[in-house]
């Protein structure tokens, strides 16, 4: 680790001085070293290490907070525990905030006070990309996004090639050759995103969403320039990249013109879009931005698309993806749309706003230098899910799935895990 | 005597002004100016997030570490108590007027006696505790210390209370002194160590609240 330079010091203290509104100064001053929220973070929950706690994430930051920008801290640092940005610290820094916690904001409910600790956690973060510390494998992830469009650097060729093949099997399976996945036509109502996973690892979740709107005559397209919903520098801290990223969704929505955006199965793409976003750019969007949950869920209002739930009938559970229930607002449009579609639901306990993170959030699946910790933190999910006897586990959110996948490999659970896509498709009934 | 009291009503007005100074600079900065598409409701998010949401059995702050977080909620209360005996000190003292009962006395006193001991629980949790040493600063203790020590001398004078008039000469002045000297030391420190929460709490909740409820997130919606 190198010594910061002045420059990056000054950089990083800025976000720390920064004063658009009073929210970081309220959380900065808040937290009361009560110690009570331990329990509700999985990481000390599967550690007992009292460095996993919020609030040993939330001093870290504070910390440098009380150092530079208070006269009390400046006088008497040792007093209340104020550090400098050193080396070390910024090796702690790392790993209390970029290894050591997924921003899922299950702690901040159940804060004594009401410390916003993921939101403390990311200004960490944004203090680390400030000093070009972030983990190269995230980075990594964040570039290849910048530089290719989509995270996982797939090629426009192979995502098109994919696609064909995902239509020609909804043609078969519909018998119906006009069965389409419209690839950049203009002018649609809706501008349809998908995580990168989909063409790369899922592609049946894709024919899956086009059979649905295939039922519910849609009007929609996929921009083969700019489908990912991904946005990892949301978790690398680097506001001028996920700006960047987010402007290109926005300009690519004008330039197909359409009206919607639909924000396909990703929890930290459809945040970082729908309510993130605005703010990185400093405009009010002049289009609709809808989660996939939200429409499914107005499909089957409106009765645009008709389902048997008779068709899904194992036993099934929900794992709320932590930026789509929690912080989303989608804990009961999710049960909703779900509830239409199977015929037995067992929830886990804690679920809805009080659900525990998978594991996999905050890109932590994106960096493999966590993957030890990541699975053992993920046990809490496993046990959770173990204890419900459910067959098919139903989370609207490819990274969750991934998790899940390697949770499933891990603790033996013996489980599937399908998209809320996928199970709706599976409940349609088409025609007569 | 009168120079110790005087010099604590200082403290106070200096207290009063600093918490004010805080929250007027959150005033200043104001409510996140958020551009994304609301679809929730924030009042509603930021009623619930100061009424139903601090329920014990809505955190598992409360919930899970009773003895704790009843500690904590008693020694508060003690606070507010032992602050408010401290104005009705400061009327009595400016202005002639003061309600005296005997048993009201003693069972203030009594009150505070129980706080203290709730206190000094929470400081021996922090010095024993693993878990709470890597969070904790010499702030943490001295904050409790302080306002343990305030409830102690507020306990310490109106025990005598509960037996003596009200400054009469039966009431020992070195227990007069401790209380102001007390009082003083913790007025000038509220301000600046973890005390200061007393202000940053407010506004803590207020931005839960705004956070959840702009999403929709609180107040819970009635299941589906
Ligand atoms: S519960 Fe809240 S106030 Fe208490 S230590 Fe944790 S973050 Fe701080
Ligand atoms: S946001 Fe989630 S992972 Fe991070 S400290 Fe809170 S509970 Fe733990």
């Amino acid at each position: 680790m190198k010594e910061p330079t002045s420059q990056q010091l000054d950089n990083a203290l800025s976000i720390l001085r920064q004063n658009k509104d009073s929210k970081l100064l309220t959380h900065l001053n808040s937290c009361v070293h009560c110690g009570l929220c331990g329990t509700s973070c999985m990481y000390y929950l599967t550690t007992d290490d009292p460095k996993m706690m919020p609030a040993y994430k939330v001093d870290i930051v504070a910390s440098i907070y009380r150092r530079y920008c208070t006269k009390f801290g400046k006088l008497f640092p040792a007093w209340v525990k104020a550090r400098e940005i050193n080396e070390y610290t910024i090796e702690e820094m790392i790993d209390a905030l970029f290894g050591s916690c997924t921003m899922c904001g299950r702690c901040v409910k159940h804060c004594s006070i009401g410390v916003d600790i993921p939101f403390i956690v990311r200004t960490g973060r944004m203090m680390l990309a400030a000093l070009d510390c972030v983990p190269d494998s995230l980075q990594a992830t964040v570039n290849a996004a910048m530089e290719t469009g989509n995270n996982m650097a797939i090629p426009t060729p192979e995502f098109v090639d994919t696609i064909q093949w995902m239509e020609e099997e909804l043609q078969d399976e519909l018998n119906d050759p006009e069965a389409k996945i419209p690839l950049d036509a203009p002018n649609k109502r809706l501008l349809y995103t998908l995580n990168p996973r989909e063409p790369k690892f899922f592609p049946l979740s894709i024919s899956a969403v086009a059979k649905i709107f295939y039922a519910a005559k849609e009007s929609w397209t996929i921009s083969t320039a700019m489908y990912d919903i991904t946005n990892y520098a949301f978790f690398s801290g680097d506001n001028k990249k996920a700006g960047i990223i987010a402007q290109r969704l926005k300009d690519e929505v004008k330039k197909m013109g359409c009206d919607t955006l639909v924000l396909g199965e990703c929890g930290h793409g459809s945040r970082a879009v729908r309510w993130e976003a605005p703010n990185w750019l400093g405009i009010k969007f002049d289009f609709k931005t809808l989660n996939l949950v939200e429409l499914l869920g107005n499909y089957l209002r409106e009765g645009r698309i008709k389902v048997d739930k008779s068709l899904n009938n194992q036993m099934f559970t929900i794992h709320d993806p932590c930026n789509i229930s929690r912080n989303g607002g989608l804990v009961n449009e999710l049960r909703f749309v779900i509830n239409q579609c199977v015929e037995n639901v067992v929830e886990m306990n804690p679920h809805g706003a009080d659900s525990f993170c998978c594991g996999g959030g905050g890109g932590q699946l994106a960096m493999g230098e966590y993957n030890e910790r990541r699975l053992k933190t993920g046990k809490l999910k496993a046990d959770q899910i173990k204890a419900t006897g459910a067959q098919v586990v139903i989370t609207p959110c490819h990274n969750c799935v991934d998790q899940l996948m390697q949770l499933n490999a891990t603790y033996k659970l013996g489980i599937k895990i399908k998209t809320v896509a996928e199970i709706v498709a599976d409940a349609l009934v088409i025609g007569n | 005597m009168n120079y110790f009291m005087y010099i604590s009503y200082i403290a106070l007005l200096f207290c009063i002004t600093m918490c004010v100074l805080h929250f007027l600079r959150l005033v200043k900065l104001g409510a996140p100016k958020d551009l994304s598409e609301e679809s929730g409701n924030v009042p509603a998010g930021v009623l619930y997030s100061n009424t139903v949401a601090m329920l014990p059995n809505h955190k598992e702050s409360a919930y899970m570490h009773l003895p704790t977080f009843t500690a904590g909620a008693m020694f508060h209360i003690g606070t507010f108590l032992a602050l408010f005996c401290f104005v009705l000190l400061f009327f009595k003292a400016v202005w002639g007027f003061f309600f005296q009962h005997e048993l009201l006395s003693l069972l203030v006193a009594l009150y505070m006696w129980f706080s203290v001991c709730c206190g000094k629980g929470l400081i021996i949790k922090r010095v024993i505790s693993k878990k709470l040493r890597p969070i904790s600063n010499a702030d943490d203790y001295i904050s409790v210390s302080l306002t343990a020590l305030f409830q102690f001398a507020t306990a310490l004078l109106f025990t005598t209370f509960a037996f003596h008039d009200f400054f009469s000469s039966e009431v020992p002045g070195w227990i007069i002194i401790v209380y102001f000297v007390v009082s003083t030391l913790l007025f000038f420190y509220l301000p600046f160590g973890k005390l200061k929460h007393a202000v940053y709490y407010f506004a803590a909740r207020y931005h839960l609240g705004f956070f959840y409820g702009r999403r929709g997130t609180w107040p819970p919606k009635s299941k589906c």
